[in-house]
């Protein structure tokens, strides 16, 4: 078995990686040393995958497959959490419910400036691609490298919405007065928001990696079940933030497991031509193996609880 | 320099932007700010086993730069972003 555990992880409050890290589930359960880094974005943290600098990623599946795609040899085991992208924008501008049809919602954002994760990621790649779905051009896209940015340039006038991530959304709403344009379960049903992807190398490991993903399965289920005992938790790991903060941004989606159920493949693979036509992947030939479900339908063999609280 | 205090920081600091005459290393500067906002800004901002080294809660970008772990030299004339990473990428 490895001696050192490598991680690549986002700041994304519901992502398992929190509670593992606060609690040293993995050094304490499978007795090994986790190295934990934080990278700011999705495509950030492939560039990691790439330089050898991590094992195993908290990743959404759009820059995970630009990985695959360049060659990088990466497969996803696991699930997390489903429709994790949301659009905010400030009070003058309407909410998707509030037109009668996308393309007439979009227009308000013609000549407008969107702030929003790297180019690549998946919020990145699902604003891109309803826009070109309703044939809307003209929206400035500012790709920022840490979200956290965002709500600071929506206060200085500098962007005029985001789409972005829950805790984002939160956090815009409450610094800025910005209200949620597009909820997230409008936005690509089933979007695989994160999953947990490792370096293919590791597949022969399958004592550590079924041991992660019982770990990861107990961390989902305790934010699933008990969210106000895992915001407890995540706010014990990160001094400065507040407990009903954390269990708001849980509420914003409440879509989380492990399990890698068929919607969730489904969805996956419906980025391939969607990021052949934005120029993110040069062919729309599904990548040799994006996902290798064994180690997960030991640990969550049930159906899965994406939809589901 | 200007300072910008996000997420996490800026409740402690009372205000979002600083403006602040100093150069040098930005341990200094973290320092300096210890001094003036109290032990809750110590508290995030240095490791508490290592005080004199930035902690792994807090972001600081330089002029854009996530500075990681370096210790750069500061001219005075830096945005310097300082926020505790929450809002997911």
């Amino acid at each position: 078995m490895a001696a050192l555990l490598r991680v690549g992880y986002l700041s994304t409050l519901y992502h398992t990686s929190h509670l593992l890290r606060q609690l040293r589930w993995v050094e304490e359960d499978l007795a090994i040393e986790c190295r934990w880094q934080m990278y700011g974005t999705g495509p950030e943290m492939i560039e990691a995958f790439q330089g050898l600098d991590i094992d195993i990623g908290y990743i959404g599946l759009p820059p995970a497959l630009i990985g695959m795609a360049k060659g990088v040899p990466l497969v996803c085991v696991g699930g997390g959490h489903v429709e994790g992208t949301v659009m905010v924008a400030g009070p003058s501008f309407r909410t998707l419910a509030e037109f009668d049809e996308t393309h007439a919602f979009l227009g308000q954002f013609r000549h407008r400036r969107v702030g929003i994760p790297a180019a690549g990621s998946i919020h990145d790649v699902i604003f891109r691609a309803l826009l070109m779905e309703h044939s809307v051009s003209g929206v400035e896209f500012v790709n920022v490298a840490w979200a956290d940015l965002i709500p600071f340039m929506l206060k200085k006038g500098e962007i005029d919405a985001a789409v972005g991530t829950p805790p984002l959304a939160v956090l815009c709403g409450e610094e800025c007065g910005a209200r949620t344009v597009i909820p997230p379960e409008a936005l690509w049903p089933f979007n695989p928001s994160y999953g947990i992807v490792i370096r293919k190398g590791m597949l022969k490991e399958e004592g550590l990696i079924g041991g992660l993903l019982q770990l990861h399965e107990k961390a989902c289920n305790l934010i699933r079940e008990s969210p106000q005992r895992a915001a407890g938790f995540t706010v014990s790991a990160l001094p400065g933030l507040e407990e009903g903060f954390v269990q708001r941004v849980y509420a914003v989606s409440p879509k989380y497991c492990a399990s890698l159920p068929d919607p969730y493949l489904e969805a996956t693979l419906r980025f391939l031509p969607v990021m052949k036509e934005l120029g993110y992947l040069s062919s729309v030939e599904r990548p040799e193996e994006i996902f290798e479900p064994r180690f997960i339908e030991k640990v969550h063999p049930e159906p899965h609880h994406y939809s589901s609280r | 320099m200007k300072l910008c205090f996000l997420s996490g920081l800026r409740e402690i600091v009372g205000q979002e932007e600083v403006d602040l005459e100093y150069e040098g290393r930005l341990s200094g500067l973290l320092e300096t700010l210890c001094e003036r906002y109290g032990h809750s800004l110590r508290r995030l901002l240095l490791d508490a086993e290592d005080p004199g080294r930035k902690s792994s809660f807090v972001k600081i970008l330089v002029n854009g730069e996530d500075v990681g772990h370096a210790d750069p030299e500061l001219r005075g004339e830096e945005k310097i972003f300082l926020f505790l990473p929450i809002a997911g990428g």
